[in-house]
């Protein structure tokens, strides 16, 4: 006999058909028997209908054209060229003279690290350390 | 491979049309997403915003090892708790043990009487649904969004909010649980 006291979770995953064939069928077998569960069941279920009454909303209709304006300065901005080039410059160096960077962190996206450092803002960084070493 | 992987490709070679396409295709679902999770229109746009924004900044690095949209619920997760840590806590207490137990409204009788026409209206229905949403400790709120209206599994629950398959499990029941008094709660006030 399955114990009805802590059936909540299985009886909440077998809504959401989480449980596998084995389980479902034991505790399926048991709500036809069992009122008590049955009734814990049908309750959820009409919570889950509820929750569906939420009206789904629409994004603005310039969401793409605020995006959009976010965007554009970090891509088409004149530096992009220019850093691309310290950038160039600073990995012929790095590779002749074989100066160490530690591993930048640009170069490695991680699920779980977000780093701020915007692609290519990397040569902006280098460049007027490249230039202090020129002096 | 998945379509969106593709788009990912393009994106990370400066196509801004299939950057254009991916927002199209994922932006009223992360919308609604953090709009349940955050009760609030203007500051749910915004964090939209920048989820797409990291998506973009971070393409050139993107690797697909996940379904690509775990991936960015993942981001919009992130967002959602950093942005609404330092809020106050829920005003409504779900553990209480004096409530809803006794009562004899219960969400089947709230769904009956949600018909248009009765006491509680619509609106105020969909207000009273988010505010229940929006009294979830952070974890049991985030599972729950992602399994009702995403239509996420357990599993992918799991990947995107870091944890075990059988933590998702409580932390799905216990948000239905909550969800209930709550809404016996909001009933009972009426
Ligand atoms: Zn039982």
């Amino acid at each position: 006999m399955m114990d009805c006291q802590n059936m909540g979770s299985k009886l909440s995953a077998l809504m959401d058909h989480e449980l596998s064939i084995e389980e479902e069928v034991k505790l399926r077998e048991h709500l036809e028997k069992c009122q008590k569960c049955m009734l814990e069941f049908e309750e959820m279920r009409a919570v889950w209908n509820l929750m569906g009454q939420i009206p789904a909303i629409e994004p603005s209709a310039d969401f793409w054209d605020t995006l959009h304006t976010k965007l554009v300065p970090q891509k088409e901005s004149p530096f992009t060229r220019l850093n691309k080039v310290a950038q160039s410059i600073w990995d012929t160096l790095k590779d002749l003279f074989g100066v160490r960077l530690k591993p930048g962190k640009a170069h490695t996206f991680s699920l779980d690290v977000f780093n701020d450092f915007p692609p290519e803002s990397f040569g902006r960084v280098l460049y007027p350390m490249f230039l202090d070493k020129v002096k | 491979m998945d379509s969106d992987v593709i788009l990912m490709k393009r994106i990370a070679h400066g196509d801004l049309l299939a950057f254009r396409r991916l927002v199209e295709r994922h932006q009223k679902g992360l919308l609604n997403f953090i709009y349940r999770y955050t009760g609030d229109r203007l500051l749910a746009e915004d964090i939209t915003q920048e989820v797409f924004l990291r998506v973009h900044k971070s393409a050139p690095y993107y690797k697909p090892k996940a379904k690509f949209s775990t991936w960015l619920f993942k981001i919009a997760t992130n967002l959602c708790l950093n942005e609404l840590r330092s809020k106050d806590p829920p005003a409504i207490s779900l553990t209480d043990p004096n409530h809803s137990e006794t009562n004899p409204l219960t969400p089947s009788h709230l769904l009956e009487k949600s018909n248009p026409g009765s006491i509680l209206e619509s609106r105020e229905l969909s207000m009273a649904i988010l505010d229940a949403i929006g009294a979830l400790p952070e974890k049991q709120r985030v599972a729950f969004l992602l399994h009702r209206y995403e239509d996420k599994s357990y599993k992918q629950i799991s990947e995107i909010i870091g944890s075990t398959v059988s933590a998702v499990e409580s932390l799905v029941f216990r948000a239905k649980q909550n969800l209930r008094k709550a809404l016996n709660e909001i009933w009972r006030t009426k």
